[in-house]
């Protein structure tokens, strides 16, 4: 017999939470809701998982790359360099305003907009911490990121992913199983059962608790970061 | 046990057999419908057993209010849930789609929700003459008609049918029975 799959799609874990918790029909869709919550914030505080990475082209009348519309984070805004990613530098005190010209946004430099940001000092007055590939700063508002000194005309970004992708089938992996028919019963017990919310509640922190488990890294991992450290060439 | 053979029971057993049949059969449909209430109001699942497939149910839109709609094919009984009688809704094919009852009152707080926006959800409200569908009920689907199990009323079982009488419940049907008779006209009195 062949093992069991490490994916399993949200709609069975709706099913196996309603039987195991001998619910009827009609709480179908309210736990669906809740599993869509539960994994939510299963990714954004606790798996890696939710993190996606995405090459974005860059808007080069205004200098920003908009952000995906699942994103809720931005964790990191990119170049690659010699198959690397080198993050941008982060300057939050970026001008961000743009002008309107005939319907569309324009940068006019009379009001300071889309001017190269003068930061980087080579020889020994400058400082490290920064890339000078460029400058970028979130802009959650308009939901984009705003650049200065790129050259390039994509980027990469990582962000956190709402990871919801509206389907009964969509795909997650197995070991979530657990915790989230947890949540699935807690959210229900907070409504109908206040009394049990407590104990499903603890549930839950020991049901994440085993998830973080698999998120250490391994002992060979551990003396790479240790090896990392030091070289063959003489300390003084 | 068939229909017939409940109702004439219920005629000896009380000594009303000057009575019409039609008559002790309502009285009998009042405890029945009662007595699944008492018995599944905990989880109303169980009350699969005793639902009545109807198969390829006729789908049609209402231009008026844009939503699709099925009407029952017999009646239903009512029960304390969002389904009341209705037990399963499936499509013809046995495609993969899910029904699910809701109140008409959850389709309006859950409108554009993102349980809402799941295009395999087809959700259905229970009326008393027939089902509502709301989202992803599409022309095509409409097209095949739906299956129902429905449970339905005493009343609308054939004389020659059997009835299925909840597990260990046939005292409890018969005290229900008594005593929706209380009041019932003795037949020395009757006016015939």
């Amino acid at each position: 017999m062949a093992d069991t799959s490490a994916l399993i799609t949200i709609k069975d874990i709706v099913k196996e939470a309603l039987w195991q918790g001998k619910k009827g029909q009609t709480f179908y869709t309210r736990y669906f809701q809740y599993l869509l919550n539960g994994y939510r914030e299963l990714r954004l505080f606790t798996v890696e998982e939710g993190i996606k990475t995405v090459r974005l082209t860059v808007n080069t009348d205004i200098y920003t790359i908009s952000m995906p519309s699942d994103c809720i984070e931005v964790v990191k805004v990119a170049v690659p360099i010699k198959g690397e990613l080198w993050t941008l530098t982060n300057e939050e005190k970026m001008l961000t305003t743009t002008t309107e010209s005939a319907g569309s946004e324009t940068l006019d430099s009379t009001y300071g907009e889309g001017e190269d940001l003068v930061k980087y000092k080579s020889g020994y007055a400058g400082v490290g911490g920064v890339n000078v590939e460029g400058y970028y700063k979130i802009d959650y508002q308009k939901r984009r990121v705003k650049l200065a000194n790129v050259d390039t005309t994509w980027l990469v970004m990582q962000y956190k992913s709402s990871g919801v992708s509206l389907s009964e089938t969509t795909y997650i992996p197995v070991q979530y199983k657990e915790a989230l028919k947890i949540y699935l019963w807690w959210q229900d017990a907070l409504c109908e059962n206040p009394n049990m919310a407590e104990y499903y509640r603890k549930l839950y922190r020991d049901a994440l608790d085993k998830l973080q488990y698999l998120t250490v890294p391994t002992a060979e991992e551990f003396l790479d970061i240790l090896r990392k450290s030091y070289s063959p060439l003489p300390q003084r | 046990m068939t229909k017939l053979q409940l109702i004439d029971l219920v005629r000896k057993r009380f000594n009303m057999e000057y009575l019409d049949k039609r008559y002790i059969e309502l009285v009998i449909g009042r405890a029945w419908s009662q007595l699944l209430n008492d018995v599944y109001n905990k989880n109303v699942d169980y009350l699969d057993f005793y639902a009545k497939e109807y198969t390829a149910q006729t789908v049609t839109l209402n231009s008026t209010t844009g939503r699709y709609y099925a009407n029952f094919p017999a009646q239903i009984v009512n029960l304390q849930d969002p389904a009341e009688g209705v037990r399963v809704v499936s499509t013809t094919d046995g495609s993969d789609l899910e029904f699910v009852p809701i109140s008409a009152t959850e389709a309006r707080y859950m409108k554009d929700l993102e349980v809402d926006l799941i295009d395999t959800l087809i959700q259905y409200v229970v009326y008393y003459d027939k089902i509502e569908f709301f989202r992803n009920m599409t022309a095509s689907i409409a097209s095949e008609g739906v299956n129902m199990s429905l449970v339905i009323p005493f009343e609308e079982y054939d004389y020659d049918e059997k009835i299925p009488i909840p597990h260990g419940q046939d005292n409890n049907l018969l005290i229900m029975v008594a005593q929706f008779l209380q009041g019932t006209v003795p037949e020395n009195e009757l006016n015939n």
